[in-house]
């Protein structure tokens, strides 16, 4: 028997594994999709070969690509664009790391308390996750932006309108800032060389490819690559802990598609989870048991795996309350050189709280000309869908076809893209469900993702449209020469609170340890766990501080260890006991 | 009950594959006017409905110097779209996201051979006379003017709410328009060889694949952290 099974080595497993590793419990990884032990020679880079949603290098399916992607139905207008592999949906992550803002947690009572997602609100105060986003912000390490062409554009079209920079951690009130971010400055070459290598370049290299995934600089050290997606920072500490702390390494099996969680009896009347079982690409089935069961297999796998598994759901919400940032896109064609293909996709924020947020987001072309027709408005300049957005501001609103896709994209370099993240609620009819039992793949009953993006809350309405005109206004303030809205349908890359911790029973999955209230010895440290949507805030940074608190929740309550945040200094992922280790063992 | 659900449930075939069984079953989903119009195609011109489809898709979304461009009155003198290899891009996708499962029902379609007669189908509501043509789906037939409004329809009306195949107005653009700026058909996955510039890159002018770029400029207001 195991000390702890993770399931899932996304953005948030690694994390509890690396932590209870470092302890020295006996902990097993398992992880569905394929382990990318070579990026340099494995991923090309190219849009379509790495990112297109059923046939790329970075989709949900197994590791063999000439079998199918794993199904979704998804029964509305969407992409779910998430990545099934060592890494999960952080491989083709920003890297983009700010906090949640104040107002999402329990007990906030500023001015404008009533202007967030307030009957969903995290079940314990932002000072309670301090100090565990301090840990992790220490441990990937998280850093400030360096600045490329797109930034200094963003800044200026910031400055524009009257925005005042934030020069802390967390926003206050409406401002810009360089992003805070999960990606190495650069350091020598990087950045100021078009073929830089390691040693003589470290860090970021401007190479343009963070959604491709980050595998520069060429020849560093796998936990030296410059995005600190978790295959480049808590997987190697997680294989390595014996080296750079008295721990115990972690074993990780990829490949293991874990299809049921098993219970037994618990003393309480309440079901206690005792192990899985999973199956790898031969077909083969196996189990494992261990004292406590961690999920972590992001907003639609986590639930799907309850409800195939048959666990209770007493209340109805296991997979319910879904969110998504609502995002949209606005984009701006330029006279100048944007850098629009260069640099760390995004390094430039505003933030509005108890709205959301806005970030440029810098693409190649095939990836520019997708996002430049996918919306929910339908054509634009023809008429009119049933989607209630509006220009706002903007010079067209829907997609851009044709002669003007053509023109528009002559120069991918001449294009300002900004991303709205929106606040979002927290709705019941927004979730993740199983198809009819039968309609499956090998790993159970496919999910059906439901969100409906037209009959969103009022609020979360409102906030999109106010961040839609904010991007637009900045854009214009830049300087270009004309501003696009998109309006997209969801497209589900941000995927939040499916196994949501919450204040009530009532309405919560998980509660405030992160453990189930339905089954004992069954944690959740994904982002599925998160209480609401973390103030549009990029989730990741969230998960994992709410990770480390939920690994050193478990290493005290049922293991009798001592807590260790704000008592002992973490260990940066760039420790060079680390990277010794890692060269070491050729990880 | 639905006209999806009534239809007869059918097995997903081999990723890729196309064969009678399927494409009838896929009429008989989405294209039903294809049927009592008796234009359903034989076997050996199943491959040209979808080929045509996608490529008439790619002239759209990306002219270039293609005779499906041509034919749609809209055409540039560079290559396009169609040159870059969309039309693949699509079909394998669609494809590869077999089986489309009809809502709560038993109902599977054939990926890439539905959407192509779903085009088809919105086609010929908007010219009749679209059947007649060059190309072997009644959608590259139209004009862009007229290609345009199928699927100003598509997104208006879509087809079989509640499934998968209601979104097909931004699956179909969408991967049209990164199959055509992409890297398209000029890379091959399992060899891993890039044939080429592809066009998406000339037309967009990007650089390709780097290891690294001179586009470091310094840190905002000289600040290379924050306070806590």
């Amino acid at each position: 028997m195991r000390d702890v099974i993770v399931i899932g080595c996304g953005g948030g497993g690694p994390v509890v594994a690396k932590e209870l590793a470092a302890r020295g419990l006996d902990v097993l990884v398992l992880e569905g999709g394929p382990r990318f032990a070579n990026p340099e020679q494995e991923w090309s880079r190219l849009e379509n070969d790495a990112n297109n949603p059923t046939t790329g290098y970075y989709r949900v399916g197994p590791s063999d690509r000439e079998r199918s992607a794993y199904p979704r139905a998804l029964p509305q207008d969407s992409y779910v664009w998430q990545v099934a592999g060592v890494g999960g949906t952080t491989l083709h992550y920003y890297g983009n790391c700010p906090r949640a803002p104040r107002g999402v947690f329990d007990g906030y009572a500023g001015s404008d308390a009533a202007n967030y997602d307030v009957d969903h609100r995290f079940p314990f105060a932002y000072e309670e996750l301090l100090p565990y986003y301090e840990w992790v912000e220490a441990t990937l390490p998280v850093q400030t932006a360096a600045m490329g062409t797109k930034e200094s554009i963003f800044f200026r079209g910031a400055e524009g309108i009257g925005l005042p920079v934030n020069t802390a951690k967390q926003p206050e009130a409406p401002s810009f800032r360089p992003q805070e971010n999960a990606i190495l400055q650069p350091q020598g070459t990087a950045g100021k060389a078009e073929d830089p290598r390691f040693p003589d370049a470290q860090g970021c290299t401007f190479c343009g490819h963070c959604f491709q995934g980050c595998s520069m600089p060429r020849g560093a050290p796998r936990n030296l690559k410059a995005k600190r997606s978790t295959d480049n920072s808590y997987v190697p500490m997680m294989l390595t802990a014996d080296a750079w702390t008295g721990g115990r390494p972690a074993e990780l099996i990829a490949d293991a598609f874990v299809q049921k969680i098993h219970t037994a009896s618990g003393s309480t009347g309440v079901p206690r989870a005792s192990g899985v079982t999973y199956e790898l690409p031969d077909g083969t089935k196996h189990r494992e048991d261990a004292r406590i069961v961690v999920l972590a297999g992001g907003a639609v796998e986590s639930p799907r795996l309850w409800r195939n598994s048959e666990l209770p759901n007493p209340n109805g919400w296991v997979g319910r309350g879904f969110t998504d940032h609502h995002l949209d896109w606005v984009f701006g064609v330029f006279d100048e050189d944007t850098g629009n293909s260069k640099g760390a996709s995004s390094s430039a924020r505003a933030d509005f709280p108890g709205y959301g947020g806005l970030e440029n987001g810098g693409l190649p072309p095939g990836l520019q000309a997708f996002a430049q027709t996918f919306s929910d408005s339908g054509i634009s300049g023809a008429r009119r869908t049933a989607s209630p957005a509006t220009p706002a501001g903007a010079d067209t609103l829907g997609r851009i076809v044709g002669r003007e896709l053509l023109d528009s994209l002559q120069d991918v370099n001449r294009i300002l893209n900004i991303l709205v993240l929106t606040d979002d609620d927290v709705e019941s009819q927004n979730g993740v469900s199983l198809l009819q039992p039968g309609l499956g793949d090998t790993n159970g009953t496919i999910p059906k993702i439901t969100m409906r993006h037209r009959r969103r809350s009022a609020r979360t309405l409102r906030n999109r449209e106010f961040l839609a005109a904010k991007a637009v206004q900045i854009l214009r303030a830049a300087g270009a020469k004309s501003v696009h809205r998109m309006d997209w349908p969801p497209l589900i890359l941000h995927s939040q609170s499916t196994m949501r911790m919450g204040l009530s029973e009532a309405d919560s999955v998980a509660d405030a340890w992160a453990q189930s209230r339905a089954v004992a010895g069954l944690y959740i440290a994904d982002n599925s766990v998160l209480a609401n949507s973390a103030g549009a805030a990029n989730p990741t940074l969230t998960t994992q501080a709410v990770a480390t608190r939920t690994a050193e929740r478990i290493f005290t309550e049922h293991f009798g260890g001592d807590p260790w945040v704000g008592r002992e200094e973490p260990v940066c992922s760039i420790d060079d006991r680390v990277t010794e280790a890692v060269i070491a063992r050729g990880l | 009950m639905s006209r999806a659900s009534r239809s007869s449930s059918t097995a997903p075939p081999p990723s890729g594959a196309i064969n009678r069984r399927v494409f009838l079953a896929g009429a008989s989903v989405v294209g039903g006017s294809l049927v009592l119009t008796g234009a359903l195609p034989k076997e050996a011109e199943a491959a040209a409905v979808v080929s045509d489809a996608f490529n008439g898709l790619a002239a759209f979304v990306a002219p270039g110097n293609d005779r499906f461009s041509e034919r749609q009155g809209v055409s540039t003198a560079l290559p396009g779209g169609v040159a870059n290899g969309a039309a693949a891009i699509v079909q394998d996708t669609l494809d590869a996201a077999i089986p489309v499962v009809l809502g709560e029902s038993e109902v599977k379609l054939p990926g890439a051979l539905a959407y192509a007669l779903l085009l088809s189908n919105y086609a010929m509501q908007v010219s009749p006379l679209s059947l007649v043509g060059p190309f072997g789906n009644a959608f590259a037939n139209l004009t862009w003017i007229q290609k345009r409004e199928a699927l100003i329809r598509l997104d208006a009306a879509p087809p079989l709410d509640n499934t998968q195949i209601t979104y097909a107005g931004n699956a179909l653009i969408t991967l049209a328009a990164l199959g055509s700026f992409s890297e398209g058909t000029a890379y091959d996955w399992r060899t891993k060889v890039l044939s080429g510039a592809p066009v998406g890159w000339q037309r967009s002018k990007y650089q390709g694949v780097s290891d690294g770029h001179a586009d470091f400029i310094g840190y905002y207001q000289d600040r290379t952290e924050v306070s806590a």
